[in-house]
């Protein structure tokens, strides 16, 4: 194995997802000082960003599975060479499966997602009821609704970022890729958002450094899984997969924080103003991630 | 419990955004920039005709690797957009050949879409025809190998590029689909093909009845692809950061130039100077090109004298398709 590829491929995790998710999960203290008739807001900007998020990935994956048919359309002989796990399905299925197969993998991962999340919720749920922690890195104390919700956006963001370290890992892991430092910005800035997603949630609550590490691994921690999966197991059938379940997984946060905001979230324009104000933030700065 | 400080917070930015802007460069790798215009030609004195091909290899086959991969291309200092390219250069590796070689070209490709090599000039099968139908092309993250021949009719110069990156239904008429057609070359992903004749080369593999060969690609970068102003180039490059190029008095000197559109003319004048086709001896005031038409033509570069080269197609030269002709003692 190459280190020297293998030390880039984590940099461009850590560069990409891991650093902006932290800069945006110190906004914490900043936000704590609000007045507290702008939770509500803040909750609805990370719904506004949480709904980006399901638009980008879901896009994603409805693009990948278009394009899966093209990508297993060509035979792994002496010519072509072809990822692992497409070639199988080449093998498998022959080459006019793909039109078949990019919708059944979208659809499936996005089940998985949407069930997982919801399996996932339950289980806080349990956890939160028999007074319980998780895995001694919480205690009964801040294990809250508010936090419960922290955690479902930090999941939920991490499968995204699972399929945006993919795709960083497709482009620019081979030798003789050059990073341009203006990418690197458009990244940061696009992901120092999620961060404040994160938080929001949980800034009327406490949050210790231990909880506030764990979000941010939680969310940017598999920017370098995918970075590194992008790198050297990369297969388009795969990244139908993830980014379906990214979609999934968000969808059911989406619905978990309007269900958390209940009647109070209709009778405020301001909080419809915090929808947008996510959204709009998330989407502009989209626009500088070059790739 | 530990709670999250102000100042610990604040501190942990700081360091944070430290990180983010000073370490890249230490570690990850950087693109090349266009640090203004680069002197191309004479550049010292030199006994033998220098070429962009420098000497050819007698080897009879050729083996070429190219990674198609997305880029951040500078086309002048301070001015830059999302490319797609070949081995993270625009134009990209020109390939060089003599009559009879045989081309192996493997495209790796590191791109979300499909990817391929389309070479005009040289024979292939159509499994290495680098077209949608033919199914020639590199997946994602895969690869493919393409072989072709230089025969007697591929003598001259050539373009090659990608024909299938992010193919619409737009690039298909009755069934075919058009060899040049996806968002490939319109987003950086050409480069030349230059086949020498049996008597065009020494015995050390450089051109004969020339000082200087020089490759000169015009290529177009519209607004869909910049997201912002257009991009009239030479090399891949807008003025001020176009090649400089410098040849001494009394040189020869020989331009390969391919326009690769993909959809502009371009009318390339020399003030001062007439060029002269290779081929056929015509001397022509300009080079007037369509989009993938290429060809060999000649200056006589005559006296000393400070000049410029522009295209004349209105809004071409304020688009960046100019630059400074010198020729020197």
């Amino acid at each position: 194995m190459d280190l020297n590829l293998f030390g880039i491929g984590i940099l461009l995790g850590v560069y990409v997802g891991v650093v902006p998710v932290y800069l945006g999960l110190f906004s914490l203290p900043l936000l704590q000082r609000l007045r507290r008739e702008w939770l509500d807001f803040l909750v609805c900007l990370t719904l506004g960003i949480m709904l980006f998020l399901f638009v980008d990935v879901a896009g994603e994956a409805l693009e990948a599975a278009d394009k899966l048919p093209a990508a297993i359309a060509v035979p792994a002989d002496g010519q072509a060479s072809v990822p692992a796990l497409d070639k199988l399905l080449y093998d498998l299925f022959g080459a006019g499966s793909g039109t078949i197969l990019g919708p059944l993998f979208m659809l499936t991962g996005f089940a998985l997602g949407v069930l997982g999340l919801v399996e996932f919720g339950r289980r806080l749920d349990r956890l939160r009821e028999a007074g319980g922690s998780w895995g001694g890195l919480l205690n009964p104390a801040t294990l809250s609704p508010q936090m419960q919700l922290a955690l479902l956006v930090s999941l939920g963001i991490g499968l995204h970022n699972l399929g945006e370290g993919l795709a960083v890992g497709v482009a620019y892991g081979s030798q003789s890729f050059a990073l341009a430092t203006v990418l690197i910005f458009g990244f940061a800035v696009h992901n120092v958002s999620e961060g404040i997603a994160i938080v929001s949630p949980v800034s009327r609550s406490q949050v210790d450094l231990r909880t506030l590490a764990l979000l941010g691994m939680l969310a940017g921690g598999p920017t370098v899984i995918g970075t590194l999966i992008g790198i050297y197991i990369f297969s388009n059938a795969l990244s139908i997969i993830f980014f379906a379940i990214a979609a999934g997984a968000i969808l059911y946060v989406v619905i978990e924080i309007t269900a958390s905001l209940g009647d109070r979230f209709r009778n405020s324009h301001l909080n419809y103003l915090g929808i947008m104000a996510g959204f709009t933030v998330m989407y502009l700065t989209s626009l500088l991630v070059l790739l | 419990m530990n709670e999250v400080r102000p100042g610990f917070a604040l501190a942990a930015v700081v360091a944070l955004l430290a990180f983010m802007v000073i370490t890249p460069g230490w570690f990850l790798p950087q693109p090349a920039t266009a640090s203004g215009s680069l002197l191309a030609g004479h550049l010292g004195e030199h006994d033998a005709p220098e070429s962009d091909c420098g000497p050819v290899s007698d080897d009879p086959i050729k083996r070429v690797t190219l990674v198609a991969q997305a880029t951040v291309w500078e086309v002048a200092p301070g001015e830059s957009f999302p490319a797609w390219s070949f081995n993270g250069v625009i134009p990209g590796p020109v390939i060089c050949l003599r009559e009879g070689d045989t081309l192996v070209v493997t495209l790796e490709n590191r791109l979300p879409t499909i990817a391929s090599f389309h070479a005009h000039g040289l024979a292939r099968e159509p499994s290495s025809d680098g077209t949608f139908l033919t199914e020639s092309y590199a997946v994602p993250g895969g690869s493919y190998t393409y072989t072709l021949q230089a025969d007697s009719t591929s003598v001259g110069t050539w373009a090659y590029h990608d024909a299938v990156a992010e193919l619409d239904e737009g690039a298909f008429i009755d069934g075919l689909s058009l060899p040049e057609s996806g968002e490939g070359i319109e987003r950086g992903m050409f480069g030349a093909i230059i086949v020498y004749g049996e008597d065009e080369l020494d015995a050390d593999g450089l051109p004969v009845g020339y000082d200087h060969e020089l490759v000169l690609i015009e290529a177009e970068f519209e607004a869909e692809v910049t997201a912002g102003p257009v991009y009239m180039t030479i090399n891949g490059r807008i003025a001020p950061a176009t090649p400089h190029y410098q040849f001494q008095a009394g040189e020869t000197v020989r331009f390969r130039i391919i326009n690769v559109g993909p959809n502009a003319n371009h009318n390339l004048w020399v003030s001062g100077l007439d060029w002269r086709q290779t081929q056929s001896g015509e001397h022509v005031d300009s080079v007037l090109f369509g989009a993938l038409e290429f060809g060999d033509f000649t200056l006589e570069v005559g006296e000393p004298r400070e000049t410029r080269y522009v295209c004349s197609i209105e809004g071409h030269e304020a688009a960046g398709m100019h630059g400074l002709f010198s020729v020197i003692e």
